[in-house]
């Protein structure tokens, strides 16, 4: 391990192939990307509140449904409480405010500092810097030079975005349905691209700093549906950017993407509405 | 809920958004009507307030919905936090896009973010203030600030079509103290307005744009209510409200309510009641109201603290 510190800007899509690829997977093809169709939200926000109406929720207690709900209701191993911190969930802590910082100011001084730093300043995230700071001498420098590693890949490939796409980072969507009995929320990592004005016009981004598992498209099509939900148009695409590769996996957003989330949905509201 | 909720099948919802606040208005509140309406709150609120002690109490969106059951009331002090902050930064970013084509919400931002910074540097600046505070801060945790205030000015710079706007106004806080009852404030604060001229006086009639967190509350009528009986009071504006406009971009709920005599006087009512309640002992080691309830993201700025005081009379 060393404590070199990873001082950077993101890469220039023209003299950075890795940065250029990423871009490019990001962007798509704008002339493919589809027309709205105005009755599709709609249409799937109707079909959730038919299917909510038969629950019986109560507004007086909603439910607040996030991505780690609708991941544990599908799971046979289901946890109730606050999320315990390990290194994994701490370096995914840190990882997002780095991004965060990357995407909005365009540079990283010192990233174990600036990571802390961003943590500290929020007090949801008490625990995580307690977390990081009890780390004996061993586990606090493999903590380091993680965040260092996969701080070098990040800057190697992500590409510096054009502020004309309005990058919007740490978006917080929160619908409300079943006359507020539940509520579905999301945080977005990055949201980049003008409201649509007919054509989808958005993309939507998650990081993860841990490996690819199956449930990350899951996360990603979650949040197209919230997106769908509250702008009234689809996302034309959803990422996701892996800091600790620099890869991007993503899914362009289709009906079917949307109706078999919309299922999803139900089926963990169901389960956790009854307790099952 | 009372009012008209904007199609959320709309596209784009700029336009939508844009064409509820320009509509012509139904109609305007009659002077006579409105200087009625203030003498009765100035009176009520006078009554309401006495034996409230030397602290004046400020009453806000949040208050409000403290006050009327909608949410659990804490009085902590306030301190700057990213959500604190973003508005008044935002406010800044969103009025220097405007005025210059081609600037984005995010190079908005940085620059405002870098100049209440220099400003600090070069000049210094109050002590607990917003360019105090960010002038303090690492690296790490400004990003935090400015990607906060960067989110908020484009979710505003992107609501609506500003080039239909006329006369408009970009961010305001108002506090409005009424002649019998100096320590009681009404704070409010709207994100645009657009404004007409009043033929039936020799002011302008508004119509008001809020920008919201979250989703809309039980108490939303209050909320939207409290703004427009603020403008009404406040007597300097010679403005007259004649529409509310809610919008909550993170759940793309948008509200529109028209401002009639009804609901000026429901929310005058309101305001009176909760004063009523309110405690009446005073608390000498507490920090000012103004401090406390800002402490909820309610968006003071430096510039209300200081100088933004109007008095109803």
């Amino acid at each position: 391990m060393t404590n070199q510190l990873v001082v950077g800007v993101p890469g220039s899509a023209e003299d950075n192939p890795g940065a250029a690829e990423v871009l490019r997977t990001l962007r798509g093809d704008p002339a493919s990307r589809p027309v709205v169709d105005p009755a599709l939200a709609g249409g799937l926000r109707e079909w959730l509140e038919d299917g909510l109406a038969e629950l019986g929720l109560d507004p007086a207690d909603p439910l607040i449904l996030d991505k780690k709900t609708l991941r544990q209701a599908h799971s046979e191993h289901r946890r109730r409480g606050p999320q315990e911190i390990t290194h994994a969930i701490a370096i995914g802590l840190v990882m997002d405010a780095l991004f965060r910082q990357l995407v909005t100011v365009g540079h990283i001084d010192d990233p174990m500092q600036d990571g802390l730093d961003a943590l500290r300043i929020d007090s949801r995230r008490a625990d995580a810097v307690g977390f990081i700071e009890s780390l004996g001498e061993q586990d606090r420098v493999d903590f380091e030079d993680e965040i260092e590693t996969q701080t070098a890949i990040m800057l190697s490939r992500w590409p510096r975005l054009s502020p004309a796409w309005l990058p919007r980072t740490q978006e917080r969507i929160a619908i409300p349905l079943a006359g507020g009995a539940i509520v579905l929320v999301g945080i977005v990592d990055l949201v980049i691209g003008a409201p649509s004005r007919g054509r989808a016009s958005v993309e939507v981004i998650d990081v993860k700093s841990g490996r690819p598992r199956l449930d990350d498209r899951e996360d990603l099509r979650y949040y197209a549906l919230l997106e769908t939900l509250r702008s009234g148009a689809p996302p034309f695409r959803v990422a996701t950017f892996y800091t600790r590769t620099g890869q991007v996996d993503f899914e362009d957003v289709t009906d079917e993407v949307l109706t078999c989330t919309v299922r999803s949905v139900l089926s963990a509201v169901e389960q956790l509405a009854g307790g099952a | 809920m009372v009012g008209t909720s904007l199609s959320p099948l709309a596209l784009p919802k700029a336009a939508a958004l844009t064409e509820a606040l320009v509509a012509p208005p139904d109609s305007v509140g009659a002077d006579e009507a409105l200087v009625a309406l203030r003498q009765a709150f100035n009176e009520a609120l006078a009554s309401a307030a006495a034996g409230l002690g030397p602290d004046r109490l400020v009453i806000d969106a949040y208050r409000m919905r403290a006050l009327t059951g909608g949410a659990p009331q804490e009085d902590r002090p306030f301190e700057w936090t990213p959500q604190t902050a973003r508005r008044s930064i935002g406010i800044e970013a969103a009025r220097a896009c405007l005025a210059r084509a081609g600037l984005t919400p995010l190079a908005a931002t940085i620059d405002e973010v870098a100049r209440l910074v220099r400003g600090h540097e070069q000049n210094g600046s109050r002590a607990g203030g917003l360019s105090a505070w960010l002038s303090g801060l690492s690296t790490g945790a400004r990003a935090v600030v400015t990607a906060e205030a960067a989110g908020w000015t484009s979710q505003l710079v992107s609501s609506l079509e500003w080039g239909r706007l006329t006369e408009p106004v970009i961010g305001a806080n108002r506090r409005v103290v009424a002649p019998g009852a100096p320590n009681v404030a009404l704070r409010m604060r709207f994100e645009a307005a657009h404004r007409v001229r009043d033929h039936g006086t020799s002011g302008t009639a508004a119509s008001l744009f809020m920008m919201m967190p979250g989703r809309p509350a039980s108490t939303v009528q209050i909320e939207l209510g409290l703004a427009a009986l603020a403008v009404v009071l406040d007597d300097r504006t010679r403005s007259t409200p004649y529409r509310v406009i809610g919008w909550w971009p993170q759940s793309g709920r948008a509200l529109v309510m028209g401002v009639d005599e009804k609901l000026l006087r429901d929310t005058a009512d309101k305001v009176v009641a909760a004063v009523g309640r309110a405690p009446r002992s005073s608390h000498p080691e507490a920090p000012p109201a103004t401090q406390r309830t800002a402490a909820r993201g309610e968006g003071i700025t430096e510039q209300a603290n200081q100088s933004d005081l109007r008095v109803a009379s």
